[in-house]
């Protein structure tokens, strides 16, 4: 398999003031397998958040070069980044961010729209995705009428509207109690195992990092530890 | 749909914005129709005094003359080379005192020898009965602002200076000076508009040759206003002589002044309106930054996040504009009605002032909300999505 996504000698400062910074990421190099699926770990302020962003192609380095499935993308203009990012990568923040004025299908629909579908298409895939997960009922629901578990469910079927090769997950199960946050965990295993959708995930739960295949580790900009997962592959998933 | 919803979503707010509008639009209405109108006026004059040169008496004022003159002038305009014809005209004011203040032009009296039937252009079309002939004698013809001031009826009697006349044709409206004119044979307004004169002025005027200006037309070919200097060298200084040019001189000017006025007061309203549509997207951006971030999150560019936020500026213009248009239709249409500015109308609302007004507020509406939607669509997601 070829590679997802590749980083080299990535940094990223934010200026704060005149003479005053933070270096977020200080050189990282970092490969993904296409159809793997990485749990990034670290302490708070590591810059796993800055690593996503990068990668996925909502924020540009400072220096270094990102390239998403063999294409570079750093040196993207806006338009083109932005119709990559939108049709290649799916993400999935900790704080679900739908749009509250939206109901799950509108937010789960925008996405499609946005990629380029028509507002009906858009509308039909939507409608099966969350079907797909479970919140066929929830639909017309807004995002204040759903439980924190299905607004993460609404959130992911937005993130694959477009069929993304790349689902970028920051802190996805954060929020949640852990019983949703072993479902959330399921969905997101199933969309890997079953139709070979690369998984980055943020997450400081020890245990959500268990069902990963691979584990970064994150100190300071860094990227400190990086290997496979506490979990016993199961022969039928590698084959 | 949903531009409707975002823009709505703060009520008052949004609800305020398109007042703001709406008192722009309104103001550009009703002064645009009081302006339309006295255009209408003034094109209407401008076209009726093209072909003719017009003589008053020398103490009156650009052809608009009520002061008496013999019209045994005529005989000497009409000697004059390129003259093919002349007529004499008698006018005077309906009622001495002009009762309501009047933005058109106020009730007149007016009478011709006929002398101009084959020469005159301007054709005023009948509602209702016949035209006047030089046979009627106590007889009149009414303008159609005149009609319910006089209680006109075809047939029927009415008073004009204490005495009583028959009228034999009511005409159609044609929104400018004819409309708020009485009609009568030259013997009749000439008996009328010597009992109007003081005795001291009267007893030296013979009545017969009572005129107030002479009408004069041109030889085919001829530029009427070839013909003022050469007129005026004829009679000499004691008359005003006018032409085409100096009449639309004389009041084009003033009327571009009054426009000008008028549109700058309303424009002025306008882009109050559009500062606090600007002020109003510039919060609402500032408020929807978080899902501004979210919508580039998920894959809007730049084009698409200012798309949106111009739609919803446009829609505020489009509203005000909208309802600014209904108000002063509204407004216009009660006023004309209700008859409070005399018989004439005053406002005219024109297909051209109505769509030209929704059309300005939408443009106003888009042109304020491109800064603050090309702010929002430059916001950095990442940021954006960090905002709480
Ligand atoms: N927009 C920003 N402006 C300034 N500093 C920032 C910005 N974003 C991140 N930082 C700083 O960069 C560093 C890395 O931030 P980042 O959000 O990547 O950390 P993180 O590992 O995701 O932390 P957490 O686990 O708390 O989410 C932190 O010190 C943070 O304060
Ligand atoms: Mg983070």
């Amino acid at each position: 398999m070829g590679l997802a996504l590749q980083m080299e000698g990535v940094t990223r400062r934010y200026r704060l003031g005149a003479d005053n910074y933070v270096d977020a990421l200080r050189g990282v190099d970092l490969s993904v397998e296409a159809g793997d699926m990485v749990a990034i770990m670290g302490p708070s302020g590591s810059g796993k958040s800055t690593l996503m962003h990068i990668a996925g192609g909502l924020d540009t380095p400072d220096s270094g070069a990102v390239w998403l499935e063999g294409t570079r993308i750093d040196t993207l203009s806006d338009r083109r980044l932005t119709a990559l990012r939108s049709r290649r990568i799916g993400f999935v923040f900790q704080g679900f961010n739908l749009l509250p004025a939206l109901t799950a299908l509108e937010n789960t629909a925008l996405a499609g729209q946005y990629g380029g579908m028509s507002r009906r298409q858009a509308s039909r895939r939507a409608t099966e995705l969350l079907a797909l997960l479970g919140l066929g009922e929830r639909a017309r629901h807004r995002p204040s009428e759903l439980s924190g578990g299905e607004q993460q469910r609404v959130a992911i079927a937005r993130a694959l509207m477009n069929e993304p090769c790349l689902l970028m997950a920051d802190e996805p199960t954060g929020n949640l109690d852990s019983a949703t946050s072993a479902e959330i965990m399921t969905e997101l295993e199933r969309l890997n195992r079953e139709h070979g959708m690369t998984l980055m995930l943020v997450t400081h739960d020890p245990g959500v990092a268990a069902l990963c295949r691979r584990r970064v580790e994150m100190h300071d900009g860094s990227i400190v530890g990086d290997g496979g997962g506490g979990r016993v592959v199961s022969a039928e998933a590698d084959a | 749909m949903q531009t409707l919803r975002n823009v709505f979503r703060r009520k008052t707010r949004a609800l305020l914005t398109i007042f703001g509008i709406t008192i722009g639009v309104l103001a550009l209405v009703v002064t645009g129709s009081v302006a339309e109108k006295l255009q209408l006026l003034v094109d209407g004059g401008v076209e009726y005094y093209s072909d003719k040169v017009i003589v008053t008496d020398g103490s009156t004022f650009a052809g608009f003359g009520m002061s008496p003159i013999s019209s045994e002038v005529l005989e000497d305009a009409e000697k004059v080379d390129g003259v093919a014809r002349g007529s004499v005209t008698l006018n005077f004011l309906l009622e001495d005192d002009v009762q309501t203040i009047s933005m058109g032009t106020p009730p007149m009296v007016e009478a011709t020898d006929f002398r101009d039937v084959g020469y005159e252009t301007f054709e005023l079309a009948l509602a209702e009965g016949r035209d006047l002939t030089a046979a009627d004698s106590g007889k009149v013809t009414v303008g159609a602002d005149l009609v319910s001031q006089l209680g006109a009826e075809v047939g029927r009697r009415v008073r004009i200076r204490a005495r009583e006349f028959e009228v034999v044709g009511i005409y159609e409206r044609t929104l400018t000076a004819p409309d708020s004119t009485v009609f009568m044979t030259l013997p009749d307004a000439q008996r009328l508009f010597l009992k109007t004169l003081p005795d001291a002025v009267a007893e030296n005027l013979e009545r017969k040759t009572l005129a107030t200006s002479i009408v004069l037309f041109a030889d085919d070919g001829v530029d009427p206003d070839e013909l003022v200097e050469a007129v005026s060298d004829e009679l000499g200084d004691s008359y005003n002589v006018q032409g085409p040019a100096g009449f639309k001189e004389f009041v084009q000017e003033p009327m571009q002044i009054f426009n000008y006025l008028i549109y700058t007061v309303a424009l002025i309203a306008l882009v109050v309106g559009g500062l606090s549509v600007i002020n109003t997207m510039t919060i609402s951006v500032s408020e929807r930054t978080r899902e501004i971030g979210i919508r580039k999150a998920i894959g809007a560019n730049r084009l698409a996040i200012l798309r949106q936020f111009v739609a919803e500026a446009a829609v505020i213009g489009l509203l005000g504009g909208l309802i600014g248009l209904g108000l002063g239709y509204l407004i216009v249409e009660a006023t004309n009605r209700s008859g409070v500015m005399g018989a004439t109308q005053l406002f005219l609302l024109t297909p051209r002032l109505a769509i030209g007004s929704v059309a300005f507020s939408l443009v106003l509406g888009i042109l304020a909300g491109l800064w603050p939607s090309w702010h929002a669509a430059r916001l950095d997601p990442v940021q954006a999505l960090r905002y709480e």
